[in-house]
């Protein structure tokens, strides 16, 4: 426990700063930023770990907590790819749905291909991550060069 | 009336609750909810026909209570998003009274869903649930079987979250329609209203409307189908307003999940897309060449109009429905009953009540509509809300129109109740509904706050802030009970004999029990609990469906003549080692079941199990094995 508020670098704040530091606004900016693919990277590992679940383990708890950790990473990556002008809420709550429309559809084709075992299911989540994390680089890709290019007629 | 709903909350009048008051009001909100779901949970019954027949005493006064304790969060300053989450508990209240209260869920379609959806979940089955006899044209439309959609959505999830199937199916429309539904409602008022709270008002009055709590109750591919229509309303509307390729694609996207979650709400969704990028084309349009754009617009809605019967008559291609236009029923109505149907639809055979609580938010939200276009004509260049409100009203019409004439001019429908069209219908009236109450209490507390002007009578000023808070306290009262009185309205009051605890563990037993494949010759409510455990046509356990003539052909033979040469005749279907024959009592009555097991006894066949309910024999299981010779 104190290893890991060293290695957070919550050692370093006053308590007010921490709390600041893990409000969900902050939560979503580090997703949304996704260093390093850290978050994409996050996502792959829990679909590998409900792909465990699904095989061996058989727990409501792990799989619970791992799909929630999955929904929360790739809504916000879908959220703010699509609904930046909204509200943190319900950017969270958009996100979600679109992420359950493309879980459906990409699990729909699979299942209509062949079927729906424990290994299809977790490329659909793989694939699902890898959507999710490309639009997010995408939008944020057109959102810099939105910004480089008025930054450049303000120059001129 | 516009300007005052769209001042609704601006004033101070609205500040009548301090934020200590609201943190407390809210803590009392979240306690009354959790003792409406405990409520909920001390009804759930073994054996029960309706929910109302079980129901705790206590929970209609505590729902309404709850109710009104959310409306007058609703009605205070309290920021929109923590307004949205607690009306989505609400909703999720709503909706989940048969899978809290029975012991599997509403009987029927959503149990035989669940029985084919097993099997997809147990990878018994590959390449999608069969259809039957396939042709190229049955095996593309196949694809598109909102069954197929559903299907792999829930079983996706189920595995996810790693918890029962059984419990992942009943309660994934519910939690979806609970938590989706209110935001979108949210979001397609805001669309064309400014004011938040006249948007998160709309999200709670969407439990007005008994059909959207009906339809939010059981896990079935139309109501799937209709959560996405919802959110493909506001797609659509979001479309109308914004450039670009997100919009177009997040319309597009939701659209074609929409049309594979069910047939029903693809067409109507096809309709609006049409109708929306013809509106788009017609507002670009209109300044240059007004009477084509007006023609085109009209040409539009007509198509869109005609495309839910042409597409129903056209399934005759690929299914075995023989859906046509006739003019058969009206031939059998008087012409007061024609006039009648026409102007009422399916409320003239409901009660007064009934008639009331199924047709005044619909009439109110109607009347919205015609005053916030009359209203958008004379005020001028608000567009947004003038274009939002032409395509709702349009596609308003579209659905009244297209319920008449499958109503009275169409037979052999593939669906039994025209009446789930009325979804599409209050889904597109509830902003306006929201919009009339809004406006209606700003103008209420207008009056109040002018008495409270008159400065020279200090009292009087004091008798006015109560009056206010008195005035939202009657409001809030009057749309709790308006709410209470629909969701008892939407639940049924009268219906079969639910599957019961003891079957669901007749069919456990047997599955716990048996080394060798099996056949099951039971009724259709065994059919049901069945499939619901082990999935229908499964090839080691085998249950008829309930659809099938050939498992309810031998279960009457038995009844007739209990013999174990039918249950040799039942092993044919899987090349069983094992039959199963299973009665129940309360389904064929004592005489009957008594009579069943004397001939059981008579003819040699031996009984397996018999199950208790209170103290009294309810079910038994009949047992033949082959053994190879």
């Amino acid at each position: 426990m104190e290893m890991a508020k060293y290695k957070a670098g919550f050692h370093r704040l006053p308590v007010s700063r921490i709390e600041n530091k893990i409000r969900p606004e902050n939560v979503e900016k580090a997703i949304v930023r996704d260093k390093n693919l850290l978050f994409t990277i996050f996502s792959y590992a829990t679909a590998f770990l409900i792909f465990i679940n699904i095989s061996v383990v058989h727990s409501s708890v792990m799989g619970i907590a791992a799909s929630s950790v999955y929904f929360l990473i790739n809504a916000i990556f879908l959220g703010s790819t699509f609904f930046q002008k909204e509200d943190l809420f319900l950017r969270f709550i958009l996100g979600n749905l679109l992420l359950i429309v493309f879980l459906g559809l990409i699990s729909w084709v699979v299942m209509m291909i062949y079927n729906l075992d424990a290994i299809r299911s977790t490329m659909v989540l793989c694939t699902v991550t890898t959507l999710c994390s490309f639009m997010s680089k995408m939008a944020k890709y057109d959102i810099s060069i939105e910004f480089r290019r008025n930054e450049s007629n303000l120059k001129h | 009336m516009v300007a005052e709903a769209d001042h609704f909350s601006k004033g101070p009048n609205r500040r009548y609750v301090n934020h200590r008051h609201l943190h407390m009001l809210e803590l009392l909100y979240s306690f009354m909810a959790v003792l409406s779901f405990y409520l909920l949970f001390l009804s759930r019954s073994e054996e029960v026909h309706t929910v109302w027949e079980v129901m705790h005493p206590a929970f209609i006064p505590v729902f309404f209570a709850t109710t009104v304790l959310l409306l007058a969060i609703i009605f205070s300053s309290e920021q929109a998003e923590h307004k949205l989450l607690l009306i989505i508990i609400h909703s999720i209240l709503s909706h989940v009274f048969f899978v809290v209260i029975f012991p599997a869920g509403y009987f029927g379609a959503q149990q035989a869903t669940l029985g084919k959806t097993r099997l997809v979940y147990d990878n018994v089955i590959f390449d999608g649930i069969p259809l039957g006899p396939e042709t190229i044209l049955v095996q593309a439309f196949n694809w598109f079987r909102g069954i197929n959609f559903q299907a792999a959505l829930s079983v996706v999830l189920a595995r996810m979250f790693g918890i029962d199937f059984f419990w992942g199916h009943l309660f994934f429309v519910p939690l979806m329609w609970g938590t989706f539904v209110p935001v979108t409602a949210f979001l397609v008022t805001r669309a064309f209203c400014e004011d938040k709270n006249v948007s998160v008002l709309s999200s709670l009055l969407v439990s007005l409307f008994p059909t959207s709590i009906i339809w939010g109750t059981y896990s079935v591919k139309n109501s799937l189908g209709f959560i996405f229509f919802f959110c493909s309303l506001y797609f659509i509307l979001k479309y109308l307003f914004t450039s670009g390729p997100k919009a177009s694609f997040l319309m597009m996207i939701s659209s074609f999940a929409t049309v594979v979650s069910h047939p029903l709400t693809g067409i109507v969704i096809v309709s609006l897309v049409l109708l929306a990028i013809i509106l788009k084309n017609y507002e670009n349009e209109k300044a240059k060449n007004p009477l084509s754009a007006k023609i085109s617009l009209l040409l539009s809605f007509l198509i869109s109009t005609s495309l839910l019967p042409l597409a129903l008559v056209s399934f005759r291609l690929v299914s075995t429905f023989n859906t046509n236009f006739s003019l058969d029923k009206l031939y059998e109505l008087s012409p007061t009953q024609i006039v009648g149907e026409l102007i009422l639809g399916q409320c003239i055979d409901f009660s007064l009540g009934g008639a009331l609580i199924c047709s005044l938010a619909p009439l109110v939200g109607f009347i919205g509509m015609i005053y916030l276009l009359r209203s958008g004509v004379n005020a001028g260049p608000d567009k947004t809300r003038r274009v939002s409100t032409l395509f709702l009203f349009m596609g308003f019409l579209m659905v009244l129109v297209d319920y008449r004439i499958l109503r009275l001019f169409m037979v052999n429908l593939p669906f039994r109740e025209v009446d789930r069209l009325w979804v599409f219908r209050d889904f597109m009236a509830t902003p306006f509904v929201a919009f009339v109450v809004s406006g209606i209490v700003a103008s209420l507390q207008r009056i109040t706050s002018k008495l409270g002007r008159i400065r020279a009578q200090f009292l009087f000023s004091k008798l006015s802030s109560a009056s206010r808070a008195i005035l939202i306290f009657a409001i809030a009262i009057l749309l709790s009970g308006w709410i209470t009185a629909s969701v008892h309205f939407a639940y049924p009051h009268q219906g079969p004999l639910q599957t019961t605890s003891y079957e669901l563990e007749a069919v456990k037993y047997i599955e716990t029990n048996a080394n060798e494949s099996y056949v099951v010759i039971s009724d259709l409510w065994m059919m049901y609990a069945g499939g619901m455990i082990v999935g229908v046509h499964n090839p080691r356990a085998y249950y008829f469906s309930t659809s099938e003539p050939e498992g309810v052909a031998l279960f009457n033979e038995m009844k007739m003549n209990v013999s174990i040469d039918t249950m040799v005749e039942a092993m044919e279907y899987n090349n069983a080692t094992s039959a199963y024959f299973i009665i129940e009592e309360p389904r064929l009555g004592e005489e009957e079941y008594n009579r069943i097991i004397q001939q059981a006894q008579l003819n040699g066949l031996q009984t397996y199990k018999t199950f208790l309910y209170r103290g009294e024999e309810k079910l038994r299981i009949f047992h033949h094995k082959e053994f190879p010779e």
